[in-house]
């Protein structure tokens, strides 16, 4: 993973200074530490009470990532059912989602798959989709194993990290590699689209070397 | 903790953030638009288009010429053209740079503004969602629409529901309580609705027309929510108001026989539609000529004599009017001696446009000789039962027209065979005789509708001006203005009506109101209405409701009056006193406008 730091204090939601704008949705089951997890990235601050978070929320985060200042928008849902209305027609407008789960409830694991479908229904096609168990640092009341975890990830095609909001284990490394993993698409996007729009005559130039593979974000 | 308060609460929230997200767009959208121009600015730079002819050895964006081995340039991978080595971006070093690594300045520009404005995923999305409506119409959006447009009514209920005599349920009897119970469940209407238009959405994605439909029935579903909880809709009121008016009507038809007639001529006008301010004032064409009885009364008198000759064709059933001439007509201008006098005459049965005859202008003469023959066809019939008015005018181009005198021929009496000339003096203008049966239409008259209610003190949405509520008593004295007739239109009439309203009560107090301006020909659904708070019965037991209409103008600085009504405890009799005496009860009077406004206390 390429190298970059996280500039903190640009939180800012009129601040134009940036290159991208990234729009990022948490989901999970309720009380999975989707708002925690939120917090403690924007504003490094823990709370251990419990509240419940109404409908949609969201924060901002401007970082600074592969020579890019990245806009953030980082969407907080509500796990409850009630919301489902609400949280569901915010799905379209993400390009990455966090699907979180707590290790120490295994019933917020088992909804997983279902979250994954409704991601799969609600969202564009190259959703890119970042499983996270938090509450890592309770590792003694763990009632799912990482390898359980990691067979889940591997099956639905989503990369897999453990984290703990109020540890801060692995916070700000979801969300880096979230960017990083849309960048990718972004850029895979681009070079898909550019000859079909530009219509582009295959010069001589163009045989003579094969693309190199691309392996970062080509921002 | 109450529920329903909660629930609020979230709704506020959810808002609140919807409200944040859409600041937060707002600035994105501002930084595309601009980068957009900016990539614009570049592609006009960068000349060399598809659609131009150009050399291949040059530069298809800085037109420098290319060599064939030095500096030969090379083919852009984004626009296929080619391209000299300093148009180019991107390849960190010459000797990577492979085709695959650089664009040229317009294609890199392009594509940054892709990433950069996000549109790559836009792009990428509308493969699986096809962009419907507008890119940014989001879901949020969508949702503060449906509120504000929601909001907007909670806010400012539109119209006292006139037929709910419940005083909970009444406008006038809002208590604090019932007002916060129903914004709730206003907002909670708006959660229902928006929620199941979420549903909808993501249930037809991919149907526009399903997807506009469902946000029009957001509006809509929310209004009738509302509808149903508090309020009326346009047509149930006027529904409401024909439950009244059968009522009201006969309640004041009887009423009327006992009291004096003043001021009340029940039933005549209640065809007119609701909002016939003004509409039935004059006709169309010179209304300003018509009704300009104002003028006249100042004007200097009348004089002269008008030469007219009739003469009826029993066969083509022909009334031929032969206008010779006037005589001794007085200046229009004394002052400049101008004087260009027209004759124009009215079959007069009815005020119908159709019946108007005018003869040509004679310019700078009081004695004008016109020889001009007008004619109608009526039945014999029927002329026998109308009367010809004549009148005399000065026509200016620019000005008003100037009464000059008129004159009133019952047919009724003409024998038919008296066909010769004959000499009419001129006098000032006066309502028709009585056999010709247009005096009550000449009237200017106010229509409104009044209800005596108990009135919350702490309301909220008191409209009252100036007014200490507090310390008076707790009724509350609604005026609705339903209309206008035959008011005293002139040639520069705005039509833009209000009413000042003067309620005096009996320890001498006054209580002012002044309603909203009523615009002509506008189907108001919110009738302009007057309201007087913190009445006590005692007050109110010989008050005087003075009211006043005025022509707001928007030309000159001073709004004038066309006129004023009286409704007077003292003397008008029963129906006022019923109006004060059972309260919650809407009744209607149409109440004779005259044009003195001394009679007002202010």
């Amino acid at each position: 993973m390429a190298s970059a730091t996280a500039t903190y204090g640009q939180k800012e939601s009129s601040d134009q200074n940036f290159d991208y704008m990234f729009k990022i949705l948490i989901i999970g089951n309720s009380s999975v530490g989707k708002t925690s997890f939120l917090f403690r990235y924007a504003d490094d601050s823990f709370t251990p009470a419990f509240v419940s978070t109404v409908g949609i929320d969201f924060k901002v985060k401007t970082i600074y990532r592969n020579d890019k200042r990245i806009k953030l928008q980082i969407w907080d849902t509500a796990g409850q059912e009630r919301y489902r209305t609400i949280t569901t027609a915010y799905y379209r407008g993400a390009m990455g989602f966090i699907l979180m789960y707590d290790i120490t409830n295994e019933d917020s694991f088992n909804a997983v798959q279902d979250w994954a479908t409704q991601i799969k229904t609600y969202s564009w096609d190259n959703a890119q989709v970042l499983l996270v168990g938090n509450k890592c640092d309770m590792d003694d009341e763990r009632v799912v194993s990482g390898d359980r975890a990691r067979q889940l990830s591997d099956h639905l095609g989503f990369e897999f990290f453990e984290a703990s909001a109020k540890d801060n284990i692995n916070v700000k490394q979801t969300f880096e590699r979230l960017v990083d993993i849309i960048c990718e698409k972004m850029s895979d996007s681009l070079d898909n689209v550019d000859p079909a729009v530009t219509g582009v005559k295959q010069g001589p130039q163009l045989t003579e070397q094969p693309t190199p593979p691309r392996q970062d974000c080509a921002c | 903790m109450d529920l329903s308060l909660l629930q609020t609460l979230e709704r506020q929230k959810i808002l609140q953030v919807l409200q944040r997200d859409k600041m937060l767009r707002t600035i994105e959208e501002e930084r595309i638009r601009r980068m957009k121009q900016d990539l614009q600015e570049t592609r006009r730079r960068g000349a060399k288009t598809f659609s131009r002819q150009y050399s291949e050895r040059t530069c298809a964006r800085c037109q420098r010429p290319l060599g064939k081995f030095w500096n030969s340039g090379s083919v852009c991978h984004g626009c296929s053209h080619r391209i000299c080595s300093r148009c180019r971006v991107g390849g960190t070093s010459p000797a990577t740079m492979s085709a695959a690594e650089w664009r040229c300045t317009v294609c890199h520009a392009y594509r940054d503004v892709r990433v950069r404005s996000g549109e790559w995923f836009l792009e990428e999305r509308a493969k699986k969602f096809p962009i419907t409506t507008g890119r940014h119409d989001t879901v949020g959006e969508k949702l503060l629409k449906s509120y504000s447009m929601l909001s907007n009514i909670s806010i400012v209920p539109p119209t006292p529901p006139p037929y709910l005599d419940c005083p909970i349920l009444s406008r006038s009897g809002d208590s604090c309580l019932s007002h916060t119970t129903f914004f709730t469940k206003s907002v909670e209407d708006l959660m229902v609705s928006f929620t199941s238009h979420i549903k909808k959405i993501s249930k037809s994605q991919n149907d526009v027309r399903g997807d506009q439909a469902e946000r029009l029935t957001v509006g809509k579903s929310s209004a009738i929510a509302y509808t149903t909880q508090k309020s009326l809709s346009d047509t149930d009121i006027n529904k409401s108001l024909h439950l009244t008016r059968g009522h009201s009507l006969s309640s004041l038809l009887h009423w009327s026989k006992e009291s004096d007639q003043e001021g009340l001529s029940p039933g005549a006008e209640e065809d007119l539609p609701l909002s016939a301010f003004g509409t039935c004032s004059g006709n169309r064409g010179s209304s300003s000529s018509i009704t300009d009885c104002g003028a006249s009364d100042s004007s200097p008198s009348v004089t002269g004599e008008l030469e007219l000759a009739l003469d009826y064709h029993n066969i083509t059933s022909c009334l031929q009017v032969t206008v010779n001439g006037c005589r001794n007509l007085r200046y229009a201008d004394a002052k400049k001696k101008k004087c260009n006098p027209y004759v124009k005459i009215y079959l007069e049965r009815d005020r119908a446009q159709a019946s108007k005859r005018k003869t040509s202008v004679k310019r700078n003469t009081t004695n004008p000789v016109y020889n001009e023959v007008l004619q109608y066809q009526i039945e014999r019939p029927l002329l026998c039962a109308s009367t010809l008015r004549a009148s005399v005018w000065h026509s200016s181009n620019l000005k008003r027209k100037v009464f000059l005198g008129e004159t009133l021929i019952p047919l009724e009496a003409w024998s038919f065979q008296e066909t010769t000339s004959a000499r009419y003096p001129l006098c000032s203008k006066r309502p028709m005789s009585p056999e010709g049966g247009a005096v009550e239409q000449e009237k200017a008259e106010l229509r409104v509708r009044l209800k005596l209610g108990p009135t919350c003190q702490t309301s909220s949405i008191s409209q009252t001006h100036g007014l200490d509520i507090a310390s008076h008593g707790n009724h509350r004295l609604t005026v609705i203005i339903k209309g206008a007739k035959n008011l005293p239109m002139r040639a520069n009439t705005s039509q833009n009506i209000y009413v000042k309203g003067c309620l005096t009560l009996s320890r001498g107090r006054t209580v002012g109101s002044s309603s909203s301006t009523l615009r002509k020909g506008s189907c108001s659904s919110d009738p302009p209405q007057l309201l007087f708070d913190g009445l006590s019965r005692a007050e109110l037991a010989d008050c005087v409701l003075v009211m006043d209409v005025w022509d707001h103008t928007h030309l000159t600085l001073t709004d004038r009056p066309l006129g004023g009504a009286r409704l007077d405890a003292n003397k008008i009799g029963l129906p006022w006193l019923t109006v004060l005496r059972t309260p919650n009860k809407w009744y209607d009077f149409s109440l004779p406008l005259v044009a003195n406004f001394n009679s007002r206390r202010t």
